[in-house]
């Protein structure tokens, strides 16, 4: 069966007077009709990069050295630009940006902004998107009485309901949420992953969820690829990753998030911060940080291998042996 | 029995709003935000006590007024058995080496200009005690190590942009324990720090707390910090506790409805089945507007009539256990 999207050995880099920042370096992935994927990692790892080299957004001095991206078959990283605005970008695929939120318009009625989306990727008529944008708005859980409303007389979690709805505008088959809850309060964060779950339920979308906070992801997403400096260091089904993690990174990354119904314990941390992406460490990236780093892991770059079975595959020379950083944490 | 080192009694803090031209004219009265109304705690030596609630909550206004960064509009800040609610900020400097803050935001609570050192020895400066050169160096290099930045000579004269938010919020934890102080008062320390980092600025109060006495406040969103770091934890709705109890008894037995929907929002760290289950609805209302009696009341599951009639009294039920709700039972 072919994935929905398919991406293979993706590199993107941004120049930079000093050289290339290497924000993507060679990742892979699947995500199949339906599935939701994670990816994760910590700030400055490369999955909002991630995101907009998907959507083939990215600044002035980034660009694509390497890969392919897929979507249902069509390699989409070398079509005309004018194909992929009018064919892929929000109808196939769309994105709800970091941040979003803050970004409407002030000025502008919320419906008439998600109207507005309709209108400039389809041969819609006004009156028929304006209808079509009210349906949206109910269907994240909105009112649609209000329409007429303008961004300020929405509270912060229904702002990020509009963006969301917005995103839906043109039935798109996969969604991209770049840290869709975090500046929400965790309450109101669990009623919009609630809404989330129920939207991806009934229209059958798939769904790719960059979050740095590795709960969400559980709690969201079938699978999960953890992202460490530019690359996938694991990545397989959630309930393995989570469950058996076998790279020193998601295994100190998944302790570091305390458990409230544990017992009261010190919180994990791992020493040291993530490199620098000019000139990332020689060998595994994460072996100046690692426990377990050995010459071998200082030299040699580790490849994403299947090692878990059934899908888990995880790039590390020390994969069998994290019994030892347990011991150690 | 362990002494207590500072004491909240009753605190209010209110804003008030300016009126528009048109309820001038209509006569309405001043708009008034109760950031803090009525809280009050203890706090013991080398304790941390955590202060948690949603944006708004008036948790951030609590820690400004906790060390009269702004004042108090009513209640009592009792430190070391001394009242120091009324003292004038000239008599408030000695107090001031006693009672610390750490910001939330390392990137913008240092000066790009100063180095480590100077960052350091500000609070010393301040405070006169900056005669001895080569004492002031010993005493920042022993604090840098104490905040385990090592070897710390290799640190005093760099500069915050040379260092990662951790190190940061560890320079920031360094300048509040340069002098020593009884109280420290965390603002959100970690919440702007990578997840994989937090542990360490986290366990480096708890490791003061135990090793130098020092007590803390603990303020965050993030409940489950605040379950492994505290010893007492206070919960906050719309500027009045809710809740406030050992972090233990919080996250096993909660009994207000609130605490127990903050709880259930947490996520846990690893798939479960059922996904997110919102407990509350809406989001927390204008605090220039609470809502009558019980604050929660037009959120709350278990509201009954009595709830948006009357505001329930914050009561012990037990072994310290303090619950503001009508229908809290042991």
């Amino acid at each position: 069966m072919m994935a929905l999207l398919e991406v293979n050995n993706l590199k993107m880099y941004y120049s930079v007077r000093r050289g290339d920042v290497k924000a993507v370096d060679g990742v892979s992935f699947e995500i199949e009709k339906g599935e939701s994927m994670g990816l994760a990692g910590e700030s400055g790892c490369g999955k909002s990069s991630m995101a907009t080299t998907l959507l083939r957004l990215l600044p002035n001095n980034g660009r694509i050295v390497d890969g392919s991206i897929k979507f249902n078959g069509q390699e989409i990283l070398t079509m005309p630009e004018e194909q992929f605005r009018k064919e892929y970008r929000w109808q196939k695929m769309s994105i709800i940006f970091q941040g979003a939120m803050n970004a409407l318009n002030p000025v502008l009625r919320i419906g008439d902004q998600i109207a507005e989306a309709i209108i400039t990727h389809e041969n819609a008529s006004k009156a028929e998107a304006k209808k079509r944008a009210g349906d949206l708005l109910e269907m994240v859980g909105i009112n649609s009485a209000r329409y007429r409303n303008y961004p300020h007389e929405f509270s912060g979690g229904m702002k990020q309901r509009a963006v969301i709805a917005m995103a839906l505008a043109c039935n798109p088959d996969l969604i991209i949420a770049d840290e869709p809850t975090t500046a929400l309060d965790v309450m109101v964060q669990a009623q919009v992953l609630e809404a989330i779950q129920d939207l991806r339920k009934k229209m059958g979308l798939s769904m790719m969820l960059i979050s740095h906070d590795l709960s969400v992801i559980a709690q969201t997403c079938d699978k999960v690829a953890i992202m460490y400096a530019g690359r996938i260091v694991e990545y397989g089904p959630a309930k393995m990753v989570y469950n058996a993690p076998m790279h020193p990174y998601a295994y100190g990354l998944l302790s570091s998030f305390p458990d409230i119904k544990a017992p009261k314990s010190p919180v994990q941390s791992i020493p040291g911060s993530p490199p620098n992406l000019l000139e990332p460490p020689s060998g595994c990236r994460f072996s100046p940080r690692c426990p377990l780093a050995d010459a071998k892991c200082r030299t040699v770059e580790p490849e994403l291998e299947h090692l878990g079975g059934n899908g888990h595959l995880v790039a590390c020379h020390k994969a069998g042996q994290l019994g030892k950083v347990g011991e150690r944490a | 029995m362990s002494q207590v080192v500072f004491e909240a009694k009753n605190l209010k803090k209110y804003f008030y709003l300016r009126k528009t031209l048109k309820d001038s004219l209509q006569g309405k009265p001043t708009p008034i935000v109760h950031a803090v109304d009525g809280v009050s705690f203890t706090v013991n030596k080398g304790e941390i006590v955590g202060v948690v609630g949603e944006s708004g909550c008036g948790k951030t206004t609590l820690g400004r007024v906790l060390l009269k960064l702004i004042e108090p509009t009513a209640g009592n800040i009792v430190f070391e058995g001394k009242d120091i609610t009324k003292l004038t900020a000239e008599q408030m400097k000695l107090y001031r080496r006693k009672l610390q803050l750490v910001f939330q935001d390392p990137f913008e609570s240092m000066n790009p200009r100063m180095d480590i050192y100077s960052i350091i020895a500000e609070p010393l400066r301040i405070q006169g005690l900056d005669k001895d050169e080569a004492e002031v160096e010993a005493k920042i290099l022993k604090t840098l190590d104490e905040v385990e930045l090592k070897p710390a000579e290799e640190y005093i004269y760099r500069y915050p942009h040379e260092l990662s938010g951790g190190q940061r919020q560890r320079i920031a934890i360094a300048r509040a324990l340069v002098l020593d102080p009884e109280f420290i008062v965390a603002d959100e320390p970690v919440s702007m720090l990578d997840v994989s980092i937090r542990g360490e600025v986290l366990n480096l109060m708890l490791r003061l707390s135990k090793e130098r006495d020092v007590s803390f406040v603990y303020i965050t969103h993030d409940l489950a910090t605040a379950r492994h770091i505290c010893n007492r934890i206070i919960v906050m709705y719309l500027g009045e506790t809710v809740e406030q109890c050992t972090a233990d008894e919080l996250v096993y037995s909660p009994l207000h409805p609130y605490t127990k929907a903050l709880i259930s929002a947490v996520l846990p760290p690893k798939p479960q089945e059922g996904g997110v289950k919102a407990i509350l609805e809406g989001e927390v209302p204008n605090a220039a507007n609470p809502p009558s009696g019980c604050r929660l009341h037009p959120r709350c599951p278990i509201a009954k009539e009595i709830c948006s009639k009357q505001s329930p009294e914050l009561r012990d039920i037990g072994n310290n256990h303090l619950v503001a709700c009508h229908f809290a039972k042991k």
